[in-house]
């Protein structure tokens, strides 16, 4: 067994067809009942495995709701969709994988292709070429979707 | 399973349906598949005995065997004839599957978790 599933969260934007809330309304409420779902703390979490798809409507929403919950000095933010593209369906179910094997392995890498973080970004994801180790063996995989759709996984791997 | 409730129940077939004139605007480019989940979702709402649902503690469940088949089609078909820089935007965003749920949330104002099913 690689991990288990230690909180879930679900929430709606209720705001445009494609693009997100600007804030991460959403994603917000989605995180909140994530964590309280896994009655736990951010500064637990060691990686946010972030929907991430490099567009600045996404980034600068789920970078704003993520901002209000943890500091990026404590968690590392990453996305895999610079390594992997945008797989749609198939997103949530690789990324939850991406991130059990991270924090298995106790390391992250940065994110593929991202270079120049948006200085709008109120937190820096890692870039590509750094790596971080992670203090806990716990992270959040989350998704985004078309619709307004947010989903939060908070994930523990195992010892 | 325990409290689970059936308050309202709303049924509607595609064959002679039309959107009502409140939502004709918002679902001008709406496929069937979410002008039918919209309009039974607001019938439902309206019917439902428990009125003024909180927004973030109302979520949305679909369950559909095809979902938006025909706009996959459709997309499809125009990836196939116009290549993939032509696809419509809209055509494409409608062919999700939660594409209906997130049209429900956005109409009806509701901030809850939203699940579609397909088998």
């Amino acid at each position: 067994m690689q991990g288990i599933v230690k909180g879930y969260g679900g929430a709606s934007d209720a705001w445009h067809p494609t693009a997100p809330h600007p804030q991460g309304r959403g994603l917000k409420k989605a995180l909140e009942i994530a964590m309280r779902d896994a009655a736990m703390t951010p500064d637990q979490i060691a990686l946010v495995n972030a929907h991430g798809t490099g567009t600045k409507a996404n980034d600068i929403a789920e970078t704003t709701a993520l901002a209000e919950f943890l500091s990026d000095e404590q968690t590392s933010i990453v996305s895999t969709k610079g390594a992997t593209g945008h797989t749609l369906g198939a997103a949530g179910g690789l990324e939850a994988i991406f991130t059990l094997k991270a924090l298995r392995q106790g390391v992250t890498g940065g994110t593929i292709g991202c270079c120049c973080p948006d200085d709008a970004f109120p937190v820096r994801p890692l870039c590509q070429g750094e790596t971080r180790e992670l203090h806990s063996r716990y992270g959040i995989s989350q998704s985004m979707a078309f619709g307004g759709g947010n989903a939060v996984l908070v994930l523990e791997t195992m010892p | 399973m325990k409290g689970v409730t059936v308050t309202a129940a709303c049924s509607l077939l595609l064959e002679g349906f039309e959107a009502p004139e409140s939502l004709g605007q918002q679902l001008r480019r709406a496929d069937d598949f979410i002008s039918l989940a919209v309009v039974c979702s607001q019938m439902v709402l309206k019917n439902s005995p428990a009125k003024n649902l909180p927004a973030d503690q109302t979520g949305i469940f679909i369950g559909t065997a095809y979902g938006p088949l025909e706009t996959n089609f459709s997309s499809l078909a125009s990836l196939i004839d116009d290549g993939e820089g032509q696809i419509s935007p809209t055509l494409f965003s409608h062919s999700v599957y939660n594409a209906a749920a997130g049209y429900v949330a956005r109409l009806l104002d509701i901030h809850g978790p939203a699940l579609t099913i397909t088998t």
